[in-house]
């Protein structure tokens, strides 16, 4: 680990952080909901049904005389909240699952079963246990978190493929390392760019499986606001009250590239620091702490 | 070439297994009766002890199994209590409109890419390229049934061209019919293009630094016959496989549009089915689904081996 740091560290970052910055924004702004929300999450007012945008409500009100931009940014506690629990626990599935994958015979079976898993779309999935063991916050995290672990572990057992060939890996296996050991201790820390690229993925695909499941009826029920409920209670309207897709549809849209050029910028870091030098230890550091 | 053949559909029998066993577990993931839950709060007791013989849930695991499993090879997907009809029946009539509305979006899909990656590969590095690159991750970033609503107020509420929902089958004319699924197969066309076009262009664009483009160009060719005689040929090798598991994501997308525009295809019958507790349903449309996917991506892999002779020579 502190040899990536080590290594990001050499780099500029300054355009790149745009994204990490816009993030870390939406972030804010969902944490201090309480302070920065003009309304509350479910404050209705009742002489101002489907109102247009003024300056008493930013994003008009819907057809329950809700406040449209206090219930996107309390919808976003869910979503995000969702959304980091999902990539956290299909990153731990997904990260276990492809270390196993050290030898040839786990590797085989493993990946039929991620094969397999893949082949069911996420929603489908999603839709179909949710639609059996029912909904609600920390069931819909745990479905979605099975739906994307293949994924991770698809990228964390490339990971090792690759890693698997290089020098320090021979000579901590040739010092007789045990597998556990190479794996935390050679593979993890190497790997981890590439997890850290996938789980920005991940992130944001959540969130998007979440507004869909929500839009259907399937997420976190009412009357806890979320984007995809948002949404679907605005498309009777959406002639009529376009703000009150429009709020929603925009933080989507807005997570999503957000969390996509965080990944692109963590992408870019992993090819510069593959190229060089730092990424690997040296033999002689692999036998040094060995012998001590 | 047979042994690569024989490979692939080799690795492809342990993945079938593990979907039809993941299938199965679904009904068996219902806490409590399924039975129960099927007729709802208001049943009888008499009722549900019926209805667990019938659908044999009053047997052990393996022996379920084992009898839903002979009954999926003949063709038997079970009997929905819901739709008051055999499954077998409800997915055929449904899995039309869903078929109509894949290729539909697919020939949309490849068109789009096509023509938009080409035009970027072309003017790259100018204005145009940049404003199709940001095009292009537009049409990655929005999610489909957000586009979807977009597509529908602007096209069939403010101008009135499409109609907002429903489907009209094929039998009623073909302009309704077409018109009935222009708007969702767009939806699903636009999200798959965006990232074909990229790798298109980028391609496209690579292949300009390789050297028997530059031998061409260093013959004499101009830049449009270098274009379309030797850039092109190599540089659609990769999207021409992404362009059929695109055909494979779009059966998730179709899930939830079918259910924005109402068209009574497989995905709005998932939905319905699991909305409506319909266990028996919502298992025979996941595997279908789950299937198809793994055959269109084992057709993809063989038509990979067939268009890039590289592949070829490394097996034989």
């Amino acid at each position: 680990m502190t040899t990536f740091l080590a290594a990001s560290r050499k780099y500029r970052m300054s355009y790149s952080m745009i994204g990490v910055v816009l993030l870390l924004i939406e972030i804010a702004i969902v944490a201090f909901a309480p302070v920065v929300s003009p309304y509350g999450p479910n404050q209705q007012f009742y002489n101002a049904l489907l109102q247009p945008p003024s300056l008493a409500h930013l994003f008009g009100t819907d057809s329950l005389g809700q406040d449209v931009l206090s219930q996107v940014i309390y919808g976003g506690r869910t979503s995000l909240v969702l959304g980091f629990g999902v990539t956290i626990a299909s990153g731990f599935g997904g990260t276990i699952l492809g270390m196993l994958c050290i030898t040839p015979r786990r590797d085989f079976w493993i990946m039929r079963l991620v094969d397999a898993l893949i082949s069911f779309p996420p929603i489908l999935i999603a839709l179909a246990i949710i639609g059996a063991i029912g909904s609600g916050l920390t069931k819909e995290m745990l479905v979605i978190s099975v739906a994307f672990i293949p994924y991770s572990a698809r990228v964390v057992r490339g990971e090792v493929l690759r890693l698997r060939s290089m020098t320090y890996v021979e000579a901590a296996e040739a010092l007789g390392g045990s597998q556990i050991r190479i794996a935390l201790k050679h593979f993890l820390p190497n790997a981890m760019p590439a997890i850290m690229a996938q789980l920005t993925y991940v992130f944001a695909r959540a969130i998007v499986l979440d507004a869909a499941l929500g839009y259907l009826g399937l997420g976190v029920p009412p009357p806890t606001p979320t984007w995809g409920t948002l949404i679907a209670n605005s498309q009777p309207y959406l002639a009529t009250a376009w703000w009150a897709w429009l709020a929603p549809s925009l933080t989507i849209i807005y997570t999503t590239i957000v969390v996509n050029m965080v990944g692109r910028t963590i992408n870019s870091w992993r090819k510069r620091w593959d190229s060089s030098e730092s990424e690997q230890q040296s033999v002689e550091d692999v036998i040094g702490e060995a012998t001590g | 070439m047979l042994v690569y053949i024989l490979r692939r559909i080799g690795a492809a029998i342990p993945i079938l297994a593990i979907v039809v066993i993941v299938t199965f577990s679904i009904i068996h993931l219902v806490p409590g009766n399924p039975a129960a839950v099927i007729l709802g709060p208001s049943a009888t007791a008499q009722a549900i002890t019926h209805l667990t013989r019938a659908m044999g849930l009053d047997k052990s695991l393996p022996q379920q199994f084992r009898i839903w499993l002979s009954g999926i090879v003949q063709g038997n997907f079970g009997y929905s209590v819901f739709l008051d009809e055999p499954v077998l029946r409800a997915i055929a009539q449904h899995a039309v409109p869903t078929l109509w509305l894949s290729i539909y979006a697919e020939i949309i899909s490849i068109l789009l890419s096509l023509v938009l990656g080409m035009v970027a590969a072309w003017y790259a590095g100018s204005v145009i390229d940049r404003v199709l690159d940001i095009v292009f991750m537009a049409q990655i970033a929005i999610p489909d049934f957000i586009l979807a609503l977009e597509l529908i107020y602007l096209f069939a509420v403010l101008v009135r061209l499409f109609p907002v929902s429903g489907y009209t089958s094929p039998s009623q004319g073909l302009g309704p019919f077409l018109g009935s699924i222009t708007l969702p197969a767009l939806v699903l066309g636009i999200g798959q293009a965006g990232l074909i076009a990229r790798v298109i262009r980028d391609a496209i664009v690579e292949s300009f630094q390789r050297d028997y483009v530059r031998v061409a160009m260093a013959k004499g060719a101009s830049k449009m016959r270098a274009f379309f005689r030797h850039a092109l040929r190599s540089s659609l090798i990769v999207p021409l496989t992404m362009m059929g598991s695109s055909f494979a994501t779009l059966l998730g997308g179709v899930v939830i549009l079918e259910s924005v525009f109402n068209i009574p295809g497989l995905g709005w019958l998932a939905v319905n089915a699991i909305l409506n507790k319909d266990y028996p349903t919502v298992q025979a449309v996941v595997m279908l689904i789950a299937i198809s996917y793994i055959t269109i991506n084992l057709i993809v892999d063989m038509l990979y081996f067939v268009v890039d002779p590289r592949t070829r020579t490394i097996y034989q």
